[in-house]
């Protein structure tokens, strides 16, 4: 016990000698990882009830993010950057008559602008992209397939505390919105359109709000 | 010719009331209410009416007895019949005379959960049908 207290003195007094300095580099590679909640309609899932929809709301994001930082501030501490990103979201559930593994994959360009401090930056990123999404689901054990791929956009606040000048740990809230009036179904060897979803009182929006916690690595 | 003409006709009707609304692979909800659906498993695999055309329940009074026969469009091109003699409310009976995909299959029990006020709701399964459950309205 007395090691880890021991190692773990030694790495905040690592970190803190280490976030003396600011990032360097022009750009910015990020990976996160955390909860997300999937709100608004859900479509195309196998069971309907509030209970079921409830538990399929909780799931688990992770991201993968890249920036531009370049060297021009403006008004002293900002930078106008533009970056990459990738979301991916999972969210499952399981009742009595089947099952649902819903998978989300969001990429799209991002415009961020970021507040630049000695020991830390905020930033608030926007942009307009794709969202990949498949609901590999189970009805009466026998596998059933939903696609529903839509543009959809994003917008994120976070913020990062430097260990180093190359190393950061941060946290990002993102909210990733789309909408969709239809979506295909495989099953059976057959694939279907299905347009505004009765069982589902019609599309509609979604969206998928997430916590992130990662590492930024500055280059 | 004209047999070609019928079918290609008939291919039109059939794909114009097509109601893309319905998803062919979710069972209906367990109703008593008249809300015209049908879903059933065979095989394993679900078959659900309403999308291609809605189910038929056909009430027939003979001089001493009644039956039921109930008819649904289950897929593009696949059809489910059967029917129930003297159906009452409350009571498990059998039904006979199951066609599927213009196949004579197995029969099987039928729990009528409903029959009144041109309601007629219930359970069924027996052989390859299995999880069955309708909700329809009839006239007798």
């Amino acid at each position: 016990m007395k090691k880890y207290v021991l190692l773990l003195g030694l790495l905040i007094q690592t970190v803190s000698l280490c976030a003396q300095e600011a990032s360097i580099g022009k750009s910015m590679f990020s990976i996160h990882a955390g909860p997300s909640w999937y709100l608004g309609k859900m479509i195309g899932i196998t069971n309907n009830s509030d209970t079921y929809r409830n538990d399929l709301r909780n799931g688990v994001a992770w991201d993968v993010n890249y920036y531009f930082l370049g060297d021009k501030y403006i008004f002293n501490s900002f930078k106008l950057s533009p970056g990459l990103i990738y979301q991916g979201g999972r969210y499952k559930g399981t009742h009595d008559e089947g099952s649902d593994k819903i998978l989300m994959h969001y990429i799209a360009p991002q415009i961020a602008l970021f507040m630049v401090k000695q020991k830390y930056n905020l930033s608030l990123s926007t942009g307009v992209g794709y969202q990949y999404y498949k609901d590999k689901s189970f009805v009466y054990d026998k596998p059933r397939d939903v696609s529903m791929n839509k543009l959809a956009y994003n917008l994120s606040a976070g913020g990062e505390y430097l260990l180093s000048s190359h190393v950061g740990i941060s946290a990002k809230l993102n909210w990733i919105v789309t909408s969709s009036e239809s979506y295909s179904v495989k099953y059976h060897g057959q694939k279907w359109q299905v347009e505004s979803p009765e069982l589902n009182g019609g599309g509609g929006c979604f969206s998928q709000l997430s916590l992130l916690f990662g590492m930024n690595f500055h280059f | 010719m004209r047999h070609i003409l019928f079918i290609c006709l008939l291919f039109f009707c059939v794909a114009c009331e097509e109601n893309k609304s319905v998803d062919p692979t979710l069972m209906p909800e367990t109703t008593t209410t008249g809300e015209n659906t049908l879903g059933c498993l065979i095989d394993g695999w679900v078959y659900v009416s309403g999308r291609w055309s809605l189910p038929a329940a056909e009430y027939a009074k003979l001089q001493d007895s009644t039956s039921m026969t109930i008819s649904a469009q289950v897929g593009f091109d696949s059809f489910l019949r059967f029917t129930i003699a003297n159906p009452k409310q409350g009571e498990t009976l059998p039904y006979t005379n199951v066609s599927f995909d213009n196949q004579n299959i197995e029969d099987g029990k039928v729990h009528i959960t409903r029959m009144s006020d041109g309601i007629f709701s219930g359970t069924f399964e027996g052989g390859r049908m299995t999880k069955g459950r309708f909700d329809l309205k009839y006239k007798e």
